[in-house]
Parts: structure tokens; sequence; C-alpha cells
């Protein structure tokens, strides 16, 4: 089987020929053939997520992806892919041998290589790039007559929360530009809308930003609303807390909580108050459901 | 035992060997002559083995070297190994691989054979046989393992030959020790060249055998030859010494050889000088060979008539061998020429010697040729007596009885011993037993005394034993203490140190006053005392010089501290404390006493007592009235004087002060609260509609009490508990509560309630009034403005839940979502141009859009200017705008923010007071309310007794604060 990969590797690149891209610029070729470099994330049975490429990619079988260890970064790779009926397969993976090599590579291909696809290189330089060389790299891209919106979105994307980032904008007085491309300052740092959001505990759900307390909140109580008011509506006079301990009992053991949201499901409210090592639900002023933080 | 024995003169050595061979003996033939023994083996009638001891002239190496068999180098090596292992010659050679066995063996035949020729030399010696074999040693063995067997017959033909030989050969060469000289002039023999050549005039003949390649016999064969041709002679006496004399130093045992050769062949013609030449060589190794030569010399010289020089040789021969009969004989002869004290040492070693030897004539020529000299000595007569009755002569008696006569008083052991003979020989002349009796008694009285004398002695010497031991330990106990005391002398400069040293020899001098290290340290101490005392008279004078300039110093100290004082006194009379105390306080409190104890004690420090707020009146301790705010008290140093500061609505307050206090001591006078309200639950919020101020807390209760009388007057449920506390929304008298979840309600002026608005479909997070109605806002991004009846005017829509919604100056509303954009809507609710995003989290958005950020940034229309971070809330007042923070309060006023300090920070935001806008009431953290004037001074302070969480003044004109602990109190805004 790998002989067999190999020599259609070997038909295909002489056939088509197969210059070395990135993941981000898969979806910008036609070829049949695609010899890119990627980092691979999860897999699944046989597909697997490579970062750049939106939809997971198929294995092809007997092929082996180089692993690192389970808390490391995964490897770059070098990747051949095929395309059939199914999308994209991959029929060879190796490790990239040298970071230096490959950024050199692809640098030069944005000076050579086609202008529609410089800000998927940039993308894949960007975000594989050790952080000195992307903050060298993102430095070196700016340009005071080029698209500076559009090269600090780029650092806002791959450099948020970095000091480079913070001393740039404060250097060339990009204050309201930033602000502009939804790039926010928190405790000194300028960080994305990604992050922000993220730190504020706000996500976007149906194009709105909602609290992401709120929205997991409804979507986890939903889903199962009866389960949980069959719960809630036990009697308990027990002195912990439990399903169907009212509100009254649970103000009584554990005080005020520090965060309440709530969302109202059906006519039914339900309350998510958050103490410093748990969270408990309630539907309707009872108890349905207590978690610890941990 | 012995089968067979005999002399070798009546059975020659040729007829044993041939006896012993023909029987085929086995067993040990053991020849001796003079000192020299040869043991020969005899095994089945062949000879075995030769033993001739040390004594043997032929060597194995001589074989070995002769043979060619081994080099002199292998031999050295060989000889090095022997020495280090103990291990024969023959054996180190093998174990070397220089020699195998059988080269060994032919070797010690050799030797064997060579040794047995040299027996038929022997014309005279003693033979044995013994049937048994000799004990072998470790050289035999070596022999018996190369089982060397000779045929006696054979020996006998060859020996008998060379013994012929021998004869002739001995005419020419007399003495083996005797030197060869080749004959100048004679060309070299054409055989054995090399034995010719190691004759050159120094070596002996025995030494040219040893080194020779020959057996001894063909080497001595050659040497006849050569003599006999005239190529070589005997060396002359004259060189024969001039070569022992060359060799005396290095060789002196071959010296000493040629020596006994010269004096041999000299024999009776031979002078004195040689033999002492001789006895001088042989002093060096051979002290019996130097005694023989000497006593030969003494001979010559008495033969020759030298007494004195006899004698001289003599006193050496005494010391090399004392006692010997024969030399105190010749010394006895020569006693006219010895000293009188040495003839009677020398009589007295002869006779004893004598008499050992049993030799009593002798003994009596000698004593009688004394008689000049001991002949009246009781003892000399007592010897003769003694040496005469040994040989029985009559003349015995006479002489006992001569000693008995001499004897008789001073010695009567001799007299005793004389009798006692006497009475042995039954003589006439024995004593009676009364003369007897006396004798013996006189011999007791003298025994009795000599032992006296004896005890006496012993005794002496013990004692003198004793003072010696006890001398030498005093005198090594006293030397440790003058060493300590020196130690410390050393170690010690100063006059202390010095005495201590002092004292220290003079212990020694008096604890061992009779040890030299007493006397040591008599002087020792006597030197350091004059020392001591110069340095304690030098001392003494400095001290009074310095006590002097002391003395001065200190009258123009105590005259410029005098003055400090009165001037500080006119200073203080003046009303300038702080100037009067510097000038006290920079009095150096080393100054101060050069001062009397009255006038230290009589110094006092003005401190001027003032308060806030002046006026206060000033009681002392004994609670009577000194007087009113300011006011200057004077005050001892170290001493504390208790005050009271009392004002009308204050706190009195005790303070403490004594000279030591800072000069202007400030007395903050506290006020409490006029009154004080607690209510059931803690307070998050407050707001004041008229007289009704309302309060929200997290029981989802919103109470409206009334401030005039401070009760509570209604308590509404419109939250949860546990939810956050209603917002509470102030606006032209009523109050505006809307809770976390549920439905918003108003509180009128007059307490009264009504419900507005929707119930919340997500939690309302922000409300403010607009246009005589009101807006609310939740988390879902809606807001809604209601008239003041609850009516919906309009709604709007965010994307993003909202923070925070303000009015503008234009009737329109700003709108500050959570993803910080700041939505402009006009009073009817359309937007007004684009959205803009704010650079940070917003505490405030004023009327006239401008924005507190919670960093404390000012955001007006894209520009930012920094300012203090708030840490409350902030409050629109006025022109201005009041936010807390943590080193105080902060205004703001258009673009500028302005910082305060206050003692703490700010709990709420702060309220402008009533009377002065510019002055300031500020709730700090610690729990008091101050009042800040325009210069920032604090001008009044209420202890509140918790953190405040609300300012309100009512219309009462007093200031309403809210505490987080559940009390609500009010508080008299204007200062007394």
């Amino acid at each position: 089987m790998i002989s067999t990969a190999l020599l259609t590797i070997a038909i295909l690149s002489t056939t088509c020929g197969s210059d070395l891209i990135t993941a981000d610029e898969l979806r910008l070729t036609d070829a049949s053939l695609a010899h890119l470099q990627g980092r691979v994330g999860d897999r699944i049975g046989n597909a697997i997520q490579i970062d750049g490429i939106s939809d997971p990619v198929r294995v092809a079988s007997r092929v082996k992806i180089p692993r690192r260890g389970r808390r490391e970064r995964p490897l770059l790779l070098d990747l051949w892919l095929v395309r059939n009926d199914q999308g994209w397969s991959i029929i060879q993976a190796l490790p990239v041998g040298s970071w230096e090599q490959s950024l050199a590579h692809h640098r030069a291909r944005l000076s050579d290589g086609p202008s529609d696809r410089h800000g998927s290189i940039l993308r894949f330089l960007l975000r594989e790039a050790p952080l000195p060389a992307r903050q060298e790299l993102w430095l070196a891209l700016h340009s005071p007559h080029g698209d500076v919106s559009r090269w600090l979105l780029l650092g806002g994307q791959f450099l948020s929360g970095e000091a480079i980032l913070g001393e740039t904008i404060e250097r060339l007085g990009l204050h309201a530009l930033a602000l502009e491309q939804q790039l926010f300052l928190l405790e000194g740092r300028w960080l994305s809308k990604t992050d922000y959001y993220r730190i504020q505990g706000l996500v976007v759900a149906d194009g709105k930003v909602t609290d992401s307390r709120r929205e997991s909140l409804t979507k986890s109580t939903s889903m199962k609303l009866d389960k949980i008011l069959a719960v809630s509506r036990k009697n308990t006079v027990a002195k912990i807390i439990r399903s169907g301990s009212t509100r009254k009992s649970v103000v009584a053991l554990h005080g005020s909580p520090g965060e309440v949201t709530w969302v109202r499901i059906q006519d039914h409210l339900v309350e998510e108050w958050t103490y410093h090592d748990q969270v408990v639900r309630l539907i309707d002023g009872r108890v349905f459901e207590i978690d610890s933080i941990q | 035992m012995s089968s067979l024995r005999g002399h070798l003169e009546h059975f020659g050595l040729q007829e044993l060997l041939q006896t012993l061979s023909h029987g085929a003996r086995t067993g040990t033939l053991q020849i001796e002559r003079d000192k020299e023994k040869v043991s020969i083996v005899f095994e089945t009638g062949h000879i075995t083995l030769v033993r001739s001891g040390s004594a043997s002239r032929i060597r194995l190496r001589s074989i070995l070297l002769r043979g060619g068999v081994v080099s002199e180098e292998q031999l050295l090596n060989a000889r090095q190994d022997q020495q280090r292992t103990g291990m024969l010659l023959g054996r180190a050679l093998i174990e070397r691989g220089i020699i195998d066995d059988f080269q060994l063996s032919q070797a010690l035949r050799l030797k064997l054979e060579e040794e047995l020729f040299d027996l038929f030399l022997w014309e005279s010696g003693t033979f044995e046989f013994f049937p048994e074999l000799i004990q072998s040693t470790a050289e035999d063995e070596i022999q018996q393992v190369t089982r060397v067997q000779v045929d006696p017959m054979t020996i006998i033909i060859e020996g008998l030959r060379q013994a012929d030989e021998w004869k002739l050969i001995r005419d020419r060469i007399k003495d083996l020790r005797w030197i060869l000289n080749p004959v100048e002039g004679t060309p070299p023999p054409a055989e054995s060249h090399s034995l010719f050549m190691m004759i050159d005039g120094h070596r002996s003949i025995d030494e040219l055998l040893s080194q020779a390649t020959s057996t001894r016999f063909d080497t001595c064969s050659i040497l006849y030859r050569f003599i006999e041709e005239g190529k070589v002679r005997e060396a002359s006496a004259g060189e024969m010494m001039e070569e022992a004399r060359f060799r005396k130093k290095d060789r002196p045992a071959s010296s000493l050889s040629l020596y006994e050769a010269l004096i041999d062949r000299a024999g009776s013609s031979m002078g004195h000088t040689l033999l002492e030449e001789a006895a001088e060589c042989a002093a060096l190794h051979d002290h019996e060979a130097e005694a023989r030569f000497l006593r030969r010399a003494v001979e010559i010289l008495k033969m020759n008539g030298d007494g004195p020089g006899a004698w001289i040789r003599l006193q050496r021969l005494l010391v090399l061998a004392p006692g010997t009969t024969e030399d105190l004989q010749n010394a006895w002869t020569l006693r006219q020429h010895i000293p009188t004290r040495r003839v009677h040492t020398i009589l007295d070693d002869l006779v004893r010697s004598l008499r050992r030897s049993g030799e009593f004539r002798q003994l009596i020529l000698s004593l009688k040729e004394a008689e000049s000299l001991r002949g009246t000595d009781a003892s000399y007569w007592l010897q003769l007596g003694e040496a005469l009755q040994r040989v029985k002569d009559p003349s015995a008696e006479k002489c006992l009885a001569k000693a008995i006569e001499l004897a008789d008083k001073n010695s009567p052991e001799i007299a005793l011993r004389a009798e006692r003979i006497l009475r042995e020989l039954n003589s006439d002349l024995a004593l009676n037993e009364d003369d007897l009796a006396q004798l013996r008694q006189r011999r007791g009285t003298i025994d009795t005394n000599r032992k006296i004398r004896h005890w006496a002695m012993i005794g002496s010497a013990a004692l003198f034993f004793i003072i010696c031991l006890i001398q030498v330990s005093s005198e090594w106990r006293a030397r440790g203490l003058l060493s300590a005391a020196r130690s410390i002398e050393a170690s010690n400069i100063d006059t202390s140190g010095m005495m201590s040293a002092a004292l220290a020899f003079e212990r020694v001098a008096k604890e061992h006053p009779w040890t030299f290290a007493g006397s040591s340290g008599a002087i020792a101490s006597a030197r350091l005392h004059g020392t001591i005392n110069n340095l304690l008279a030098t001392e003494k004078t400095t001290r009074s010089h310095a006590l002097q300039m002391q003395r001065e110093a200190r009258q123009k100290n105590r005259n410029l501290v005098r003055e400090s004082i009165h001037k500080a006194i006119e200073l203080r009379n003046q009303g300038d404390v702080i100037a009067a105390r510097q000038l006290l306080d920079q009095l150096d409190p080393s100054a101060t006493q050069v001062l009397s104890e009255i006038e230290i004690k009589s110094i006092r420090f003005p401190v001027q007592i003032e308060s806030r707020p002046s006026g206060a009146r000033v009681l002392d301790s004994h609670q009577k009235v000194i007087g009113n705010t300011p006011m200057i008290v004077d005050l001892a140093k170290e001493t504390d004087s208790v005050f009271f500061v009392e004002r009308s609505g204050c706190k009195t307050k005790t303070i403490r002060l004594s000279g030591d206090s800072s000069p202007v001591v400030l007395v903050s006078l506290v006020r409490g609260p006029l009154r004080t309200y607690t209510l059931p639950s803690p307070i998050q919020n407050s707001a004041l509609a008229g007289d009704a101020l309302v309060l929200a807390g997290r029981d989802g209760l919103v109470r409206v009490v009334d401030v005039t009388q401070l009760h509570t007057t209604g308590e509404h449920l419109i939250g949860i508990e546990g939810h956050p506390a209603a917002l509470l929304v102030e606006q032209k008298g009523e109050v505006l509560a809307v809770p976390y979840s549920g439905r918003a309600i108003v509180v009128e002026q007059n307490g009264e309630i009504r419900a507005l608005g929707p119930t919340a479909a997500a939690p309302w997070t922000a409300a403010c009034g607009l246009n005589d109605g009101w807006v609310l806002a939740d988390a879902n991004g809606l807001v809604i403005h209601l008239d003041a009846r609850g009516k919906t005017v309009w709604k709007y829509h965010c994307d993003a839940p909202i923070s925070l919604v303000s009015p503008s100056i234009n009737g329109g509303l700003f709108v500050i979502d959570r993803t910080r954009l700041q939505h402009h809507i006009d009073g009817r609710g359309k937007p007004i141009g684009s959205t803009v995003r704010l650079p940070g989290e917003v505490n405030q958005v004023l009327p006239d859009g401008r924005a507190l950020l919670q960093d404390g940034t000012l955001w007006i229309d894209h520009t930012m200017t920094a300012g203090p971070v708030p840490s409350t809330e902030s409050r629109h007042q006025g022109l201005k705008d009041y936010y807390g923070t943590e080193q105080g309060w902060a205004t703001v006023t258009g673009s500028i923010t302005e910082e305060h300090m206050s003692r703490s920070g700010a709990s709420c935001a702060p309220l402008a007071a009533a009377g002065n806008p510019e002055s300031t009431w500020v709730a700090g953290v610690d729990g008091i309310l101050r009042l800040h004037d325009p210069s920032g001074e604090i001008t009044s302070e209420v202890e509140l007794g918790s953190t405040a969480v609300d300012l309100q003044r009512s219309r009462q004109g007093r200031i309403l604060v809210t505490l987080a602990d559940g009390r609500l109190c009010d508080v008299e805004e204007l200062e007394r």
C-alpha cells in the first residue's frame, strides 16, 4: 500500500507538478495532488483536522501521522494530499525538517507567488511561526502605505495579548484604527475580539453577542426541561443543597451567590447561581443541578 | 662412634683412601690439622663430598670463571640474587639460566678434586673415620643432587704426583703471602702469558692463585717455572713493606697478611718498628693480632734494654687484654720504669692473676721481690703467708705472724685471717683465746662502724637525692610560672596588664625563692614595678590635664545651653512654639548634662494644642479648664501629662503629652452620626425620593424609609432573594427600582409605589431616567423607553448585552453594550450616527458624551485623557462629577480630571457639601466620613463604624449614609 502511495505520488508529481504550499492555500488549489505544510489537530476516526483547513481531511489507510505527546503542540508536517470523490486524503505525512527552511520558502513565495494567495500564506506563517519569528514577521509586513487595517487585524489575530502588539499600536498611534478593527484594550494589552469575548464571558450566537453562561444555560436546560423539572420538584428538607432545595435554603446555607444569571424557557425561570466552589442551577426557584468548580 | 682413627704421620692419606675405597666403606672421614678440619664423605667406597668449611681456598666461582662457563658480570648478577634470596651461588646461576646442572656438576667435581689434592700436602694431622654420614647442608644437597662421585684411586695417583711436585715448588715458593715481581728486561713467556701479566709487584701469590684461570697446583707450577727461568723474582722486604703500607688504609686485612709474612720471614733479626707498624695495622680490625705484635715488640724492646719504651707498649697491651698474666709479669719486670702508684696496681693484678692460675711459686717470687715496696703492709705478709702455706713452705708461719703483728689494731680482718691459717697449720705462733676474742671484738666494732658509715652514706645520698628531686621539681614548676608570667607580660602593654605580669613574677619569686626561676621572677617583678610607676605617673599627669580641659569645656557648654534656654523662653512667650521647640530640641543631650539636675528639671518644652474644629476646651488631668484651643502648654520631658479636649457635639478626646511630643498637636474631634437606624439586611443601593429613601438589598426587597423619622414605611418584594440588588434610578423626586428579574416599580415621593414596564425577559442590566420617563435595558440587548406611566415609547435592539444606559444632553440616550460599542439614540429611539467603540470598560457616560472609563481614562470624542483609576461609581453633581479612588477622590470638570488625597480611599461616590460646593464629603473605607475643604484639609470627621455604600442629602440638609452592615444614619452637615 505504501509503495502504491509512493508510486501515486511519483506519477502525480511528474504529471501534475506539485509546489509546496501552505494548508491555508488548499481551498485555492484546483490540482488533484497537493503537497503542503500544516499542523494536524484532532483526529476522529479516519478524519483529521488540519489547521488552516476548515473541513477535516481523510487519512489514507496505513498512513501514519507522526505525533508528539498529548500535552505538546502537534508537529508541523509535510503532507501529500490527493483529491478524490470524498474530498482530500492524506497519503503521506512526514515531519518538517526545519522551520527556518519552511519560513524562507513561504516568504519567498510571498514575493514570487500569486497575489491572491498572499493572505493565506501570511495567515499560515503568522499562525505557525514561533513567537519571536511571528513578531518579526508581523513587524516586517508593516508598510505605512499598505493596508494598515489589514495588517493590524493580522496582528490582533496572531499576536493578541502580546506586548509587541500594544507597543506597536502605541508607537504608531493606531488606537482608533485598532478599535475600528475590533481590537480591545484590556488591562494594558490589546486583544483580538475572540480573546476579549472569551475573557468577558461573551459568545456569538445567531449573529448576536450574548452572555456565554446564559447561552450555555439555555442550551443545557431546554433539551431536558421535563427531566429537570421533575428533579427539582422533589421535596427535601435536607441540611445540604440537593435537587429540590429552594432558593431560601440555598441562601441560608451558602449565602448570596457571587454571580447570578437566568433565562426563561417556556415560562420557566432557570437560574444559575455561581459560588466560588460550585454552581447551583435552579428552575422555578428549586435546585435541579449542582456542579462543583474545579 | 669412630671405627678408625690415627695420625697422618703414621698412616698416610693415600693408605687411608685405599683402605676405605677397597673396603667400599660408607661414612665420613675427618682430617684435622691445627685449626683446619676437612670432612670427606664416602659412599660405598666412592668420595661423594668434601667439606672443608669456610677455610677452603678452593672457590666455585674461581672454577667457573677459570673454565669460562660464566662471565664476571653474570657472576655479579648471580651474587646479587644470592644476597637477596639467600640461595647458593650454583643455584642462583641455574635459576638465572646461566649454567645448567651438568656444568654445575663438572665445576663441583673439579672443586672436590682440588680440595682432595690439597690434602696430600698435609704431612701431619689426625684423622678419624665415622660410619655415619655427616649432616648435610644446602650446599651438600646441591652436590648430591648433581651426583658428584669421585674414585679415590684416581685422586691418590694425581694427589701423590702433585705432592711430589709441591715439594720442589715449596723450595722456591716458601710463602704464598709473598709478592712476586717481574724481572725487568726479561721477555714475557710464550705460554701462560695472562698469568705473567698479572704479576705486577702488587699481587701476592695467594692473590694470583685465586685470580688465575688454572688450578692452584697448575698456577704454582707455572710460577715456579717463571722463577726458575728468571722471569719473576720474590719482592724484597722493602717492597713488601711499601705494599703493606699502601694497602693499610683501604685493605687492612691483606696489608696485615703482608706484615705477617714479613714478620715471619724476619725471624729474630726483626726490629720492633715492623711489629709496631703491623700492630697499628691490626688495630683497625684484628685486636688479637695487634696484641700479638705488641707482645713481640715489648720482648724486643726489653731485650734491647728500652724499659720505658716497653712500658709504653705494655700499657696498650694491658688495655687490649687486661689481666693477662704474661703482660702483668712483663710489667712487673719493668717496675723500675713504672710510676710507684701504678706498680702497686700491677702487683695486685699480678697477685690476683697468679693466684687464680694457681702459680703460687711464681707468686711467691713476685711477692718477695715486692717486699721493699709493701713490707710494712699486713696484707702483703698475709698474701705471702698464704702463698707459702700453699706450697707448704714452713716460712709461711712467720709471714702470717708478721701479718698478725702488723694488722693487730688497724686491720683485725687480716689478723683474724692469718690467725685462722696459723691455727690450721697448728702453729705455735697462733694467738691465745683472749687476744683472739679481743681481735674479734675489734673487728665487730670496726664492722659496726663501717655499717654505720655505710648507712650514713646511704642516708646522706638519699637525702641529697630527695633534696635534688624537690629542687628540680620546684625549679620545673617555677619555670612554668615564669613562662606564664612572661606570656602575660608579652600579651599586655597597658598598665593593668603590666601589673598582672608583675604580680605573676612576684608569685614566682615568693613561691619558689630558692630556684633560679624564682630569682629571675624577682628581677623581672622589680623591673616591671619600676616601669609601672613611671607609667602611672605619666597617666596621672595626662588625666589631670584632660580633667582641666573637660572642666573648661563644660563651663562653656553650660553658658551656651543657658543662653539657648532663655532665647527659647522668649520665643515661646512670643507665641512661636515651633521656633522655641526647635531651639530646645537642637540642644545636644550631652550639652544639657552640664546643667545641674534642678536646672535640667526646670526646662519646660512648649507644646501647642490645636483642635479641629477649633475652640475646644482643654482640661488638665484634674478636669480643670486651662484654656481653649489653640493654646500652649509647657511640659517637662519624659513626664506624661493627661489633657482632655472637648467640644459640644464631638466626642471628648484624651491626649497624653510630654516635652517629647511634637511642638504642635492637632486633635481631631470626631463626631458621631446624629441618628442611626438598623435595617434587617445589608443594603447595596439607595436612592432618595423626597423624604423617602429607597433601599435595595440582595433579599429581593425594596424598602422605603422615611428619612425624617428614620423608620421603614414600606417593604416591597420585587426581585428574588439571592439575585443582585435592584437598580435604583432617581428622577424628579421619584425612584425607579429595577429588579434583576421581574418587573420594575416606581417609588413616589410619598412612598407610594407603582409597577412599571414589562416583566424581564432577560436580566435587567441597566436603567436611567429619560424625558420624564424611564429606560430599561437587558442582557438580550433590548432597550425599552417607557413613559412616566409605564407605557412603551420605543424599543431599541443591540447585538450584545447592555452594560450601561445614560441620558444625553439633547434628550437622547447613550447605550453602551458589553462589546464596548456606544450607541447614541435620539428621543424617538432612532440611532444618531454610527456606533463608536470605546477604548475600555465604561464607568459612566456623561450627558455630553464624555465617558469615564474603568481605568480612569476620560474619553471625549476619540480623545483620551488619563486620570486616576476609579474605585467607586461616579456621581454627577452640578458641573462636576465625583468618584472615589484608592487614595481619596477625583473630580471631573470638562476634560480635566483632578485627584485629591484623603486619609483613606473612598468607599462610595463622594458628595459635594451643601454650603460650599468646593468642599467634599468623602466616606472612607476606614469607616470615617470626612469633609474636605477646597484646599483638601479635613474640616470635619464623622465616625460611621462601617463602610458607607451610598451618600444622599436629605431635604433637611443632612447627609444620609447607607452603611454596608445594614445601618442607615444621618449626619449633620454643617460644621459647628
